[in-house]
This record gives C-alpha cells, sequence and structure tokens, in this order.
C-alpha cells in the first residue's frame, strides 16, 4: 500500500512513477490511508483527468471524504478572515499566511485538491504577544503560557497551538524550524519581499517562492523522523517547477546557512517520489554536507521539538547575553508555565541535566 | 466569501455565516457571476462556457438566482431594462 501512495503523492510531477491501485483498493484501509495523508485530492484528479480508473464505490467513498475535508477548510479559512479583522482592528499585526492554506492557493492545481487541518501564520516576533492576545480574545485558548514571559517573542519557533471551542486551530511561528536552523533564518527577508494570495476576497501575504521552496524543505526535513507524503509531494512540486532553479534558490539558502538541510531534503523528495529535477540534481551531486551540519540535523530530526542536546546547538549561535537568558529559561521557567503543564521544578531541572550530560558527559 | 469546488458541486461559507452547498444550475450561474449581469445575459454566458448542457432557458436561470438569494450567496438589484441584475 506505500508504494500506491508514494505514486499518488507523485502524480502529475515531472518523472514520477505511474498511479499504482493497491490489489484491493476497495478495503477499507486504503481509504482511510489516503485520509490520513492528505492524498484523496490528488487521487481524485487523477481520475478527473482519466490517468487512473477508481472503483465506483470507492471513488464515491473518497468524494465523501473530501468533501469533509474541504468544509474544514472552509471554516478554517473563515475563521483565518475572523482573526485578519482583529488583527487589522488592534491597529495590524505583521504576518504571513505558510503552510497549508498558502499551498492550496499559490501552488496546488485547485484548492479543492490540497487541504489542510489548521492555519499557520508567520507572525513578526516584535508583534506575537499581541497576536497572541488577539487570538486569545476571539476565544482560542493556549496549552501553556511561554517559558518565561518574552521567551516566545526571542527564541520560540511557535506559541503552543492556539485552540478554539470548534476544534479550529491557529499556529503563530516566530520562525520556520525549530532550534538552530530556524534561529538561522533572516526573518526580515521573509517579510521583506512577500508572495501574495486573496483568501475570501482578502489580500494575505505569504513567502515568495524560493522561500515556500525552502521552508517546505525544512518542514519535511526538520519537521518529523519520518516526512510526510504531501509534504514530499509539496516539495518535489517546487523542484520540478522550472522557475525555481538551484540558481534563484541556493544563495537565499546560503543566508540561512541551510544548504545541507536544503540537499538532505532534495535527496528525500527525489528518492522517495521519484521526480525527475535535473538541475537539482546537478546541483546536489556537486554539493557536499558538512559533517558537524549532518550531526546536528541528525540530532534534531531525533529530538524534534522535546528537551535534547539540539537545544543547546541554538545556544551557542546566540549572542552572549541572549544566551543566559535561552539557558535560564530552559533551566528555569516559570511557575505558571511548570503549572500548567503538570511538570515540578525538579522535571524541568531533571531534563536540563539529563541534556547536559549527554552533551558534556 | 471562501469556496472549494469538487465533482460538480461547491460550497461557499464565510466569517460568521453557514457553509452553504451550491450544485446544478445554480453552480453554472455562481461560477459566471463575477460582476452584476442581467438573466438573460447570464444565460447567454452559460450556453458560451459549457454548450454541452443544451438549452439553459431564462427560467431556469431566474430560479437558480432565487435559490442563490435564498442561501444570501447573491443580491438582485432593480432594473428599468429588466426584472433584475443579479451581483
Amino acid at each position: 500500500m506505500e508504494a500506491s501512495l508514494r505514486s499518488i503523492a507523485g502524480w502529475g510531477l515531472p518523472g514520477a512513477h505511474p498511479i499504482e491501485l493497491p490489489a484491493e483498493p476497495e478495503e477499507q484501509g486504503f481509504a482511510t490511508r489516503l485520509q490520513q495523508t492528505r492524498l484523496i485530492g490528488p487521487l481524485l484528479a487523477a481520475s478527473a483527468s482519466g490517468e487512473v480508473e477508481l472503483p465506483p464505490d470507492l471513488e464515491a467513498d473518497l468524494v465523501e471524504r473530501q468533501h469533509g475535508a474541504l468544509l474544514w477548510c472552509i471554516q478554517l479559512e473563515s475563521r483565518l478572515l475572523e482573526v485578519r479583522e482583529a488583527f487589522d482592528s488592534a491597529g495590524g499585526i505583521e504576518h504571513l499566511v505558510i503552510k497549508g492554506p498558502a499551498i492550496a492557493h499559490l501552488d496546488a492545481l485547485d484548492p479543492s485538491v490540497r487541504t489542510f487541518a489548521d492555519i499557520d501564520l508567520l507572525v513578526a516576533g516584535r508583534d506575537i504577544d499581541r497576536a497572541v492576545e488577539i487570538v486569545q480574545g476571539l476565544g482560542a485558548t493556549m496549552p501553556w503560557v511561554e517559558r518565561r514571559p518574552g521567551f516566545n517573542r526571542r527564541f520560540a519557533k511557535s506559541v503552543p497551538e492556539a485552540a478554539f471551542s470548534d476544534g479550529v486551530e491557529f499556529d503563530l511561528h516566530r520562525t520556520l524550524a525549530d532550534g538552530v536552523f530556524g534561529h538561522r533564518i533572516p526573518l526580515d527577508r521573509l517579510f521583506a519581499q512577500p508572495d501574495r494570495l486573496d483568501i475570501g476576497g482578502v489580500s494575505f501575504g505569504a513567502l515568495n517562492p524560493p522561500h515556500r521552496l525552502l521552508h517546505s524543505a525544512y518542514h519535511l526535513l526538520l519537521g518529523s523522523p519520518e516526512p510526510a507524503l504531501m509534504n514530499l509531494r509539496d516539495l518535489a512540486g517546487y523542484l520540478t517547477d522550472p522557475t525555481l532553479t538551484p540558481e534563484t534558490v541556493v544563495s537565499e539558502a546560503e543566508l540561512w546557512r541551510g544548504t545541507d538541510v536544503l540537499a538532505m531534503a532534495v535527496d528525500l523528495a527525489v528518492e522517495r517520489l521519484g521526480v525527475a529535477s535535473p538541475a537539482w540534481t546537478t546541483w546536489r551531486a556537486e554539493h557536499s554536507i558538512d559533517p558537524d551540519q549532518l550531526a546536528m540535523i541528525e540530532r534534531h530530526r531525533r529530538e524534534g521539538s522535546s528537551l535534547g542536546r539540539a537545544k543547546l546547538d541554538i545556544a551557542r549561535e546566540l549572542p552572549i547575553r541572549s544566551r543566559a537568558a535561552y539557558l535560564f529559561a530552559l533551566a528555569w521557567p516559570s511557575k505558571a508555565h511548570l503549572d500548567d503543564r503538570s511538570l515540578t521544578r525538579r522535571d524541568a531541572l531533571g531534563s536540563l541535566a539529563d541534556v547536559a550530560k549527554a552533551r558534556f558527559g | 466569501m471562501v469556496f472549494r469546488a469538487l465533482d460538480g458541486r461547491a460550497w461557499v461559507g464565510g466569517p460568521r455565516r453557514d457553509t452553504v452547498g451550491i450544485e446544478g444550475s445554480a453552480l453554472f450561474v455562481w461560477l459566471v457571476l463575477d460582476q452584476p449581469e442581467s438573466v438573460g445575459e447570464l444565460a447567454k454566458q452559460i450556453r458560451t462556457v459549457w454548450p454541452e448542457l443544451g438549452e439553459i432557458t431564462e427560467p431556469d436561470v431566474q430560479a437558480a438566482i432565487d435559490s442563490l438569494v435564498g442561501a444570501e450567496l447573491v443580491e438582485t438589484t432593480p432594473t428599468a431594462a429588466s426584472s433584475g441584475d443579479a451581483a
């Protein structure tokens, strides 16, 4: 079944294998996996274009499931419009729409092909505390308060997910990746050269295409140990876009000090989906991965957002006063933060001691 | 308003309003209605864009507009030349 899902993830991309359905596509597990991986949209689009023939019962089941996913996307975008109104009423919050909605509107064949589960916004650090207050004012709740006042604005990748009572979740991001790789991204550049998208008649800023490609690579490689098929499809789509050549993207990756992240993500997308991207394959053959960066990337992938050695990598690249504030917040979170997470002071110190032992022991 | 389309149906929603589904002739009217138009003009546009639908009559279009008005997706304005423009 996994090979079949990979072939669907590559549908429509240059060089990708034709779609192969599993031997028993009507078994319930297949539709469920398609739904989990958000690949119903590409499969229905392939069916509509005549490139694959679906058993009628399966097609009806998939249309029904996609219908539910699309209604959810409408609900998410409607809430986004409400949040935007509140941002504007409060004098403005500098933000960009990232991930699902931006990809659906700017990169997918049609927004109905690319579904998503929540709303992600990149918010300028100086505005992030106000953005949290505004979203809370609309009824969203946060699972816990920040580690220390100012931590979200200065160091966090994102604020913990803001959840509304109807299940809509907003991720307010300060940067595009956790840890040292997120710290290295020149955030001002993202806001200085945005793309635009229209949602419900309102114009939103979004990352521009080279930034979207890089974000996609970072998310694919650093977001989880096992890359999600939809994220592979997103990145493969950028890599096979003739306007997004290494010449237009690698210089930006150098500014992010992330060429090794990009290289490893390119490997993943090309290998897993089998897409043909000659320019990127040539660049990849000429790019050697630095062993220190490789170790850092692997550590990051292993540990994710949990408190581990990867969290200390960022400290080495911070100016001394910021480093002290960062390490202090890791070691000594506020009582409110600990209470919200049902942790004790001893738990927090114990976790950090484990990290320090792993690092220096 | 925010919308998505799939398999000959569309759904339209937005802040502080219910999401409604549109299908059949109402969907074709909604898709061509990018500016205020008379019923006759809308019928003509639909016949041009989707000739395979066969004859689309003005009463068909009027019924579709009525359903869209009922769903608060469009509104009509009276004009001197016709019974109304949809917008």
